[in-house]
């Protein structure tokens, strides 16, 4: 009764052994999963920061193994990354030939890396004979200091959000540069702000209106306060009139009456919203009417016709006369153009003789004057010829003074000439001076608006570039983006965190069966003592029993044995795992194809200093 | 700036040279802002001697003080005043007499606002000392240290005294208070 119990039992323990082994591969390989994973995603970034900074990375390098073989490359991009984060180095990107200026490279920038505060091991092997780990370690330190691009001076901000927030940094930035001073001090400046001396107390206050009637003006004159005395309490005079002003601003009339008018108002307000559709019904009943009434006249026009074909005989006589009567008066009127047009000639003609008449009327009168004007001459000289000799002398006389005022004049028309035309000399050449002066204003002008055109067509085309730039950087991907590494990181995470959710239920579910083993280990043990007592009391007596009892014996024996077994199995499957990871960690560091090239390096620097012990040897001999 | 109705219709007659003449206007500019700089006493004097047209010239005052309180209060520059003013009515030489005004005693009007309001009282000093409790009673021995600590705090000029006690576990709870929102105001300056 006892066997098979014992035997399921340690089946039982069999199995739970085996799930336990399940678990702990099953954590083992999210440990290794999880590291390859994060691995992968930290060679993307180190490869893709490698090659935004300009490095020439082929396609087909997805992650940092692909360096290994690669020494041209992990060097490239160790000078570049440097070369940014401190320029002027001047370290050349191109591997050396000769092997002594390489590890003469490796150097420097094993020294420029420490100095830049590289914690971990490094020296020239980390770069010429790289392993996997040590490089990914090397460049996540450089790349993290790479300068990032927040350094870089930013856009303004355009949104109201933006710009207040910006207001308020400043202004506590201000305030936290001050120095402390004693609360006395803080009377004036920003330092005042937010400490209020004075308490905002308010006092209704009486405006006089200037529309009103005669009594409310008597009032206002003579009894109503001035503003100043309204308030009795000196402080809060602007208070007040702050107050004042914003009541005035958002104040709702209290009257009845307005609150009705109000009220209506709004009333109509809606009514004329409601009503629009209306008025398009009106139009349409408008245009409706438009095209009835057209179809109504010829109705009526056709009554008429059937009419006036009872009355057709009379109305074509009438016709007839009528024509006849038009025919005579369009005679007469051709006769009366013609008449018109004949006596039109005659105007015309006489108008003309008039003219010529008024001609010759002119200048027959011209003539009469000069004639008239001779025969007064010629009376004077008449009367003259009666006494010659003195006339001739007083003419003599006369002409003498007439010719001294003449000169007199001139004199006098010179002194005033002279300074006249020096004025107007002068005034020609202020004028040309501030002719000069408007022209060159006006050049000025010309020039100053040509570079207006010419900015404006700068600025148009700066526009088109910004547009055009601005479409650019919409067309271009987005992925690159920090968010996109936020996420990833985001990502990782979470991974990680179900990881070790599933890590932790794992662990539950082996403690679990551990002290289900314990148990079970404990209830075996009883069970087993109870049966040996059992038959070892019978046995003494039943030949059956102590043969049961032997049998007993050996079947625990044998159950312990196999319990040692599998629990010794488990734990050399475990050393065996153990053995595994350290080989892979060991084959990470690739020393044999390291020792490799580090022979081949040897070999070739044995040969290099052999040609240079034999230049040697040529020269001294 | 947003300005009442009636206000706006005040500076309608100001800016009028037919309603109100230049000496009256210069005599109100005056007032209004020899009230702003607080002196009353010759100002009531000036509004009684003042004119043929007391109830206008009443009006008048307030509005003018209305506008350099409510532009100085929207911290408005020269320029924009005047074009607030050109819209309310055209007459160069006022405009530019009141906005010359505004400018000069914009700062004043500024720092007379900035001491009104209201604001929750500000700390200027501490006083504290430490006591050693020793027992409490004649049964039970204590011996914790206390602080007794009085801020002064200033409110609108008055100055008073918050006082309270506390263990030395309370009082590094608000020295991390505070340290948090001090921290919290430097992040602020990083925008």
């Amino acid at each position: 009764m006892f066997v098979p119990f014992t035997h399921g039992q340690v089946r039982f323990v069999q199995f739970n052994l085996s799930v336990i082994r399940y678990y702990n591969c099953t954590v083992e390989r999210f440990r290794i999963f999880t590291f390859l994973r994060m691995m992968e995603e930290v060679d993307n970034i180190i490869i893709h920061s490698l090659r935004q900074i300009g490095c020439d990375i082929g396609e087909n390098i997805t992650n940092l193994s692909g360096f290994n073989t690669n020494t041209e490359l992990v060097v490239e991009a160790t000078v570049k990354c440097l070369d940014i984060i401190k320029p002027g180095l001047g370290l050349s990107t191109v591997l050396p030939v000769n092997m002594a200026a390489r590890f003469r490279l490796g150097a420097t920038l094993a020294q420029a890396c420490s100095e830049l505060g590289y914690k971990g091991d490094i020296g020239y092997q980390t770069f010429l004979y790289s392993s996997e780990g040590d490089l990914r370690k090397v460049f996540m330190f450089l790349i993290e200091k790479l300068p990032k691009e927040s350094d870089k001076p930013l856009s303004e901000p355009v949104s109201n959000v933006a710009l207040l927030e910006k207001s308020i940094a400043t202004a506590i930035a201000q305030s936290l540069a001050a120095p402390w001073l004693p609360h006395y001090c803080h009377t004036k400046g920003f330092r005042n702000r937010g400490r209020a001396r004075i308490p905002y107390k308010f006092v209704n206050l009486e405006i006089p209106k200037m529309e009103s009637k005669e009594e409310y003006q008597d009032y206002c004159i003579h009894y109503m306060q001035s503003v100043p005395e309204q308030v009795q309490n000196e402080p809060s005079f602007l208070p007040s009139l702050i107050s004042y002003n914003a009541r005035a601003l958002h104040s709702h009339s209290m009257s009845i009456l307005d609150q009705i008018n109000w009220l209506n108002k709004q009333y109509c307000d809606k009514m004329t919203e409601a009503n629009m559709p209306g008025d398009v019904n009106v139009l349409n009943r408008d245009s409706t009417k438009n095209t009835t009434l057209p179809s109504t006249q010829p109705q009526i026009k056709d009554n008429g016709t059937r009419e006036t074909k009872i009355v057709d005989q009379k109305i074509l006589d009438k016709m007839e006369k009528q024509d006849l009567q038009i025919e005579k008066i369009k005679v007469e009127c051709d006769s009366l153009r013609n008449d018109m047009e004949k006596l039109q000639d005659v105007i015309k003609n006489l108008t003309t003789s008039v003219t010529q008449v008024t001609t010759n009327y002119q200048n027959e009168e011209k003539e009469l004057t000069i004639n008239e004007e001779q025969k007064k001459i010629k009376a004077r000289i008449y009367d003259l010829f009666q006494d010659g000799e003195e006339n001739i002398k007083k003419l003599e006389a006369a002409i003498e003074t007439t010719t001294s005022k003449l000169i007199n004049l001139g004199n006098q028309w010179e002194k005033h000439r002279v300074p006249l035309i020096q004025k107007y000399r002068q005034e020609r050449e202020k004028h040309s001076t501030k002719a000069s002066a408007s022209q060159k204003k006006l050049d000025d002008i010309k020039l100053l608006k040509e570079k207006e055109r010419e900015l404006q067509e700068e600025c148009r085309n700066k526009d088109q570039q910004y547009s055009q730039l601005v479409i650019e950087v919409q067309k271009l991907p987005k992925e690159v983006n920090r968010s996109a590494y936020t996420q990833r990181i985001l990502e990782i995470i979470n991974n990680i965190r179900k990881q070790r959710d599933e890590i932790n239920k794992v662990l539950v579910d082996t403690r679990e069966i551990q002290k289900e083993i314990n148990t079970l280990t404990g209830r075996l043990e009883r069970s087993f003592t109870v049966a040996d007592e059992l038959i070892f009391r019978d046995a003494r007596t039943n030949e059956a029993s102590r043969k049961a009892y032997k049998l007993l014996a050996t079947l625990h024996s044998d159950c312990s044995e196999l319990v040692n077994l599998v629990e010794e199995t488990g734990a050399t499957i475990r050393e065996i795992r153990d053995l595994e990871e350290q080989i892979d960690s060991e084959a990470t560091k690739n020393v044999g194809a390291n020792l490799e090239r580090i022979t081949a390096d040897l070999k070739q620097m044995k040969q290099e200093t052999a040609e240079l012990t034999a230049q040697l040897q040529n020269k001294t001999s | 700036m947003e300005l009442s109705k009636d206000t706006i219709d005040g500076l309608t007659n100001i800016l009028n040279i037919n309603i109100v003449t230049d000496d009256n206007f210069l005599q109100i500019i005056e007032t209004a802002i020899s009230y702003i700089h607080e002196n009353p006493m010759e100002i009531r004097c000036i509004i009684k001697k003042s004119d043929s047209k007391p109830v206008l010239t009443r009006k008048v005052f307030t509005d003018v003080v209305c506008l350099l309180i409510e532009a100085a209060r929207h911290n408005l520059d020269e320029e924009s005043l005047r074009n607030f003013l050109n819209l309310v009515y055209i007459d160069e030489k006022r405009v530019t007499k009141l906005s010359e005004v505004y400018i000069n005693n914009k700062t004043a009007i500024q720092s007379q606002l900035e001491l009104i309001g209201n604001n929750p009282s500000h700390i200027i000093d501490i006083d504290w000392h430490l006591d050693y409790c020793v027992k409490l009673d004649t049964c039970n021995s204590l011996s914790v240290p206390l602080y007794h600590v009085r801020l002064s705090t200033k409110k609108h000029e008055t100055i008073d005294h918050v006082t309270f006690s506390c263990t030395i576990q309370q009082l590094q709870e608000l020295v991390f208070k505070l340290k948090d929102a001090i921290k919290y105001s430097e992040k602020l300056t990083n925008v």
